[in-house]
Formats: structure tokens, C-alpha cells, sequence
């Protein structure tokens, strides 16, 4: 099990490295340049030229690399372009509000998921399964910012429950964290239905039967912990997903997260913003999936490399 | 496998005698009459068990034989309250276990009996433990359930015992093994722990050694029949291989597409079988001696459920069918006025020679 860790943590830099070779060396070929983007139409080529030097954008490529990766490795990503502000705070800020989010919903998703999941698969064929089933249908296919303005206009315009935009308050983040995490919820709660029908179908779960055992210990007991083996697979990619993608409904309520600032960078070929912006995106990933990784291993102890029975 | 069955028949006569002298002194611990379980299927209702009746005494073993399809597994879900519901139900009789009418308790009144009062063991033992849970705490999960009084560390030992009472090596390593860390042989024998853990009245086999290697199967079954002697269990013993039966039963019930065709004590099945079924069983039985080229095999299937023959149901196999096979279904009845050997073929009836 330790040599595992080890082995997948190596590996888990080694992604990270990569990315951010490719992203840079990518950014500095792609058409655009930041300075002219930065001084307007108005500069003339002799401060542009100065401008670019005091940057260092007019050193070779590799070099630039070098500096940026050494400096970033202490927590220095430059600074925006745009903003003048160094683009740790930036994502710093931006980042709370979207881990608030993103982190919301995903709680959300997972607990309403597994429960309508699970309640599904006992009650197989029967009315509440076909009911639950036809609901996620709706959550899957429903476009998240078309759910967005849908809550907006019910809950906020009309019903005045919960502020219709902004961050200001906890209650602010009441609709969009349903809004993001609705469509989560929906495909969470039809693996755990395939899962758990395809579990409560093993022959295991007869044994657990013949030992008298009451059927909710034999379903949560036996049944899910099971199941979760697909599921975490499932919920593992969405968490990355969930924290990545939440720009579309930050741009419906207006929330100052991490999708915004990366789209505002972009834009304005904020190279070092982007840069830490997909750095950011890069590291959600990898350390996603090596706490999926780690969590096969504790559910399914066939997956507990040279561990065993000492484990 | 099988032991020596080429005993004379008088030699069968008096050890069946004895068999059946010894088992009137023991009480009755079930007692099935006329069971019918019907599949409700898109198809229509199947019956899948017609008037199945048997008794078994404390600390017997019952046969239950025949092949695939023939209804065996059934009979053991019926008693165990484990039928695949839907589309299996229990259309009628009584399941009498221990004074208690199992067949009117709903699956959870059943609860209290499954795990404490009767155990069973299933024919795959690779699938049939869970495969994210120590052996030990399988075990523990039976123990606990049915003695709520007991507490973790008790009950650990208790399983503890369990596995060193079904013969593992090293038991505290195999206490805290995954499944995946055991072979067949060995998760076999934990099944069996699990099954005895609460030392049940009585022990359901469903074909235990089917899936395992041959030099485990000697082990397997010499294990419950120890554990039938220790424990004083009752066995039912369900099973295709008549080599098995020799070696095990005391009574022996055959079965052919959900219904009971002959019943008798082993020694006088094995040196009088009279249901052409039973012959063609025993005839299955490849032997050393014989110089034969081919082996022996009863013609054709198991009839489908949904296809039941009219008459007798092995009549489309029976080397003897008449058109009375055809037509009626025959009752079961005593042999030579035999009450301990019962057999439904029209063979040994009057109207045979109508």
C-alpha cells in the first residue's frame, strides 16, 4: 500500500509537469500578443519593444519556462497583465468562491445521488423507481444554465426566497449550488441504481440473507459498500468536472470564481493568468484522481497492491 | 467416490431395516406436505414443485437428487423463506419446521429462523462470500444478529472457534483474510462456519462441492458429515452425483421436474431402485470395472417449466413408457407395500398390466 502512494504520487507530479510545459510552450505559439493586447492601438513599436524586454516575453522560450516553473513551484505566478495584481491572489479570491460552490453542489449531488440511487434499485420496477428514474432523466438532459435562470426566475424574481445574484451572502449561493448541482446528482444516482441492482443480484448478498440478517443492514452493509466501487469511479471524474466547469453558472449569477477570471484572461491574453488558470485546472485533476485511486484501494481490498491480509 | 454399492440386495434389505429402526427413535425436525411452488412468469404460472412431501428427523441426512432443473434448489429456498419473490411463490402446504408453519411466515418472520435456527451453504463458494469483507467478520455478522446480548470481542471469539471447528489452518490469519486471499476449498469451509456459526437444527447443502476440485470435494463432505456428528445437525444434502449420495444420505429423495418420484432409505434405493429415473441415475455412475466404451447417459433433457408433458413427467425418457404414462400422472405410492420406499411410476401399479 506504501509503495503505491509513493509510486502514484510520483506520478501524479510528473502529470503536473508535463501540463505545464505543454500549456506554456502552446501559449507562446498561438497568435495574439499580450503586450500590444495590453498597450492599445496607440503605442508605437519602440515601447512595445521596451515593454516586452522589462516583461523578459523577448528571452527564448525555454528560458522563460525555466523561471516561471521555478517560481511557481514557490507559490509565484507571476503577475496579471491586466490586473497588476499578483496572480496567486487572484485565483487565491476567485477560488473561494468557487470552492464554495463547486464544493456545495458536489455534497449536494452526492448525497441526493446516492440516496434517490439506492432507494431506486430496492425498489426496483416499482413506482418509486420509475418516478426517480424519469426525474434524473430530466436533470441529465436539463442544459445547467437553462436550470440556472429557471431557479432564478421562481425563487428569487418571484418568490423572493434567495438573492437572485452575487456572493454577498450565504443564502446568494443557495441557487446556484443546486443549479451546478442538479445534473450531478442525476447521473450519481443512475450508476448507483446500476450498480447496487447489479450488487443485490450477487450471490453474496443470498449468503447475507441466510444468516437472518435485517434487509437495510444487508443492502448498506453488503450491498453499497460494493457498489461504490463504479460509483467512486463516477463521482471521482465529476468532482474534477464540478470544480472546472462551474463557469457557465458563475456567469449566470455573477459570481466572481475562478471561471470568470480564466474567460476575463483569455480574452485579454493575460498569459501568466492563464497559465495559472490551467495549472489550477491541472492539479484539481491529478489530485482528484489520486484520491480516487486511493479510495478503490480502501473500498476494494483486491485492489491493495502486495498489501493483503496485513492491511 | 462412491463406496462399494454392489452389496446384494439382501445385504441392502437389512441395512435399510436398521437405517429405518435407528431413525424411528429420533424426532422429526420438518415435515413438508404436499408443497406446490408456482414460478409467476410472462409465460403464465409455472409449477415449478407439485406436491412435494418428506420428513426429516434431527440429526439425518436427506439426499435431495436429481438433475439440474428438477426442482432441488427450490425446495431448499422454500424452506430456507429465500424464493426469488417475485416470480416464485409458495401456492400450497405446509413447511412444518419444529412445530412452526413456515410456509405462513413472511420473509421477515422468517428472519428469526434464517442464519439461527437453520443454515445453508451455496454451490459457488467463489461468489458467495462478500468480497470486501473479512472472513472473520462474516462469520461475526450471523453470530451477532441472532444474539443481540453479545457483545464485539464474544462474538469474535465465537467465529474464531467456528473456524477452527471446520478445520482451517491458521485460523487467525484466515479470520482476517478477504475472500479473494482464500481458495475454493477454504471459502467453502468458511460458508460452512458461517452456516453453523449459531449451530443451526438443521443444515442446507445446495450442491457444496460441485465447484470444487475433486480432492477437495472428499474434504468438504467428510467435513459436514463430521460436523452432523459433532453438532447433531440434520442435513439436507442437495446433489446430482449418486457417488456422493452413497457416501452421505440416510434417506434419499429424487425429484424430476418439481416432482418427487421416488423416497426410501439409501442402502434400499442403491440395491432396489425402482423409478426408471432412479436406474438411469445410478447407471449414470461411470465404474472401473466395467469395460465399457461408453458411458452411460439418460436420453434427452429435464423438461422445460413452460412444456410439462401430460401423464408422467419422464415419460418423452423412459424406456418403458405405455400410454397410460401418457395420460395419467401417477401417484406415489409404497413398493411391494412398503412403507419406507415410495415410488410414483405405473410400472409397479396394477394398471400397469390393464
Amino acid at each position: 500500500m506504501r509503495d503505491f502512494l509513493i509510486k502514484r504520487i510520483l506520478q501524479a507530479i510528473g502529470v503536473i509537469v508535463c501540463i505545464s510545459a505543454i500549456t506554456f510552450f502552446i501559449l507562446n505559439i498561438v497568435p495574439g500578443d499580450p503586450v500590444r493586447v495590453m498597450m492599445g492601438d496607440m503605442a508605437d513599436e519602440q515601447t512595445i519593444e521596451q515593454v516586452r524586454h522589462t516583461m523578459g516575453l523577448d528571452r527564448p522560450v525555454p528560458e522563460q519556462y525555466a523561471s516561471w516553473f521555478g517560481n511557481m513551484i514557490r507559490g509565484d505566478f507571476g503577475t496579471s497583465y491586466t490586473q497588476n495584481k499578483s496572480v496567486a491572489a487572484l485565483m487565491g479570491k476567485a477560488f473561494a468562491v468557487t470552492a464554495r460552490l463547486a464544493g456545495f453542489a458536489y455534497l449536494l449531488a452526492l448525497a441526493v445521488g446516492l440516496v434517490v440511487g439506492i432507494l431506486a434499485a430496492v425498489y426496483h420496477g416499482k413506482w418509486v423507481d420509475r418516478l426517480l428514474m424519469a426525474l434524473s432523466i430530466f436533470g441529465i438532459s436539463a442544459p445547467a444554465f437553462w436550470v440556472a435562470i429557471i431557479v432564478q426566475i421562481v425563487f428569487a424574481l418571484n418568490l423572493k426566497w434567495f438573492p437572485l445574484s452575487g456572493v454577498k451572502t450565504p443564502a446568494a449561493f443557495v441557487l446556484p449550488v443546486i443549479a451546478l448541482g442538479l445534473r450531478y446528482a442525476a447521473s450519481i444516482a443512475r450508476v448507483t441504481r446500476t450498480s447496487m441492482l447489479d450488487v443485490l443480484n450477487q450471490d453474496y448478498i443470498r449468503t447475507a440473507e441466510a444468516k437472518g440478517l435485517k434487509r437495510w443492514a444487508i443492502i448498506m452493509g453488503h450491498g453499497l459498500r460494493n457498489a461504490l466501487i463504479p460509483i467512486i469511479t463516477i463521482a471521482g471524474t465529476q468532482l474534477g468536472d464540478i470544480f472546472t466547469g462551474s463557469i457557465l453558472i458563475e456567469s449566470v449569477f455573477a459570481m466572481p470564481g475562478m471561471g470568470k477570471l480564466l474567460l476575463d484572461a483569455i480574452n485579454a491574453r493575460d498569459l501568466p493568468l492563464i497559465e495559472g488558470g490551467v495549472m489550477y485546472i491541472a492539479l484539481i485533476c491529478v489530485v482528484v484522481y489520486l484520491v480516487v485511486d486511493i479510495l478503490y484501494a480502501v473500498v476494494d481490498p483486491r485492489i491493495r497492491l502486495g498489501g493483503g491480509s496485513e492491511e | 467416490m462412491p463406496k462399494d454399492i454392489s452389496v446384494t440386495r439382501e445385504e441392502g434389505r437389512r441395512i435399510a431395516e436398521q437405517a429405518i429402526a435407528r431413525d424411528a427413535e429420533k424426532e422429526v425436525l420438518l415435515d413438508v406436505e404436499n408443497l406446490h411452488v408456482t414460478l409467476f412468469t410472462e409465460d403464465g404460472a409455472l409449477p415449478a414443485i407439485t406436491d412435494l412431501s418428506f420428513v426429516m428427523r434431527r440429526g439425518e441426512t436427506l439426499a435431495v437428487v436429481g438433475e439440474s432443473g428438477c426442482g432441488k434448489s427450490m425446495t431448499a429456498l422454500s424452506i430456507m423463506g429465500l424464493l426469488p419473490q417475485p416470480p416464485a411463490k409458495i401456492t400450497g402446504g405446509q413447511i412444518n419446521f419444529d412445530g412452526t408453519d413456515l410456509a405462513k411466515l413472511s420473509r421477515d418472520e422468517m428472519r428469526a429462523y434464517r442464519g439461527s435456527k437453520m443454515g445453508m451453504i451455496f454451490q459457488e463458494p467463489m461468489t458467495s462470500l462478500n468480497p470486501v469483507m473479512t472472513a472473520g467478520k462474516q462469520i461475526r455478522e450471523g453470530i451477532l444478529v441472532h444474539n443481540p446480548k453479545m457483545d464485539k470481542k464474544e462474538a469474535d471469539a465465537r467465529a474464531l472457534e467456528m473456524i477452527k471447528l471446520v478445520g482451517i489452518p491458521a485460523p487467525e490469519k484466515v479470520f482476517r483474510s478477504y475472500p479473494h486471499e482464500l481458495s475454493g476449498g477454504m471459502r467453502q469451509r468458511v460458508m460452512i462456519a458461517i452456516a453453523l456459526a449459531c449451530q443451526p437444527d438443521l443444515l442446507i447443502c445446495d450442491e457444496p462441492t460441485t465447484a470444487l476440485d475433486v480432492t477437495i470435494q472428499a474434504q468438504i463432505l467428510q467435513l459436514i458429515d463430521r460436523m452432523k456428528q459433532e453438532l447433531g445437525t440434520a442435513v439436507m444434502l442437495i446433489t446430482h452425483d449418486m457417488g456422493v449420495v452413497s457416501e452421505m444420505a440416510d434417506w434419499v429423495l429424487v425429484m424430476y421436474a418439481g416432482h418427487k418420484v421416488e423416497y426410501t432409505v439409501s442402502a434400499e434405493l442403491f440395491t432396489n431402485p425402482k423409478h426408471p429415473y432412479t436406474r438411469g441415475l445410478i447407471d449414470s455412475i461411470p465404474s472401473l470395472d466395467d469395460d465399457k466404451e461408453k458411458l452411460f447417459a439418460i436420453p434427452g433433457n429435464v423438461p422445460m417449466l413452460s412444456e410439462m408433458p401430460t401423464g408422467c413427467p419422464f415419460h418423452p425418457r423412459c424406456p418403458f413408457a405405455r400410454d397410460i404414462c401418457r395420460k395419467e400422472t401417477p401417484d406415489l405410492l409404497p413398493v411391494d407395500g412398503d412403507e419406507n420406499h415410495r415410488c410414483a411410476c405405473w410400472k409397479y401399479t396394477d394398471k400397469w398390466g390393464e
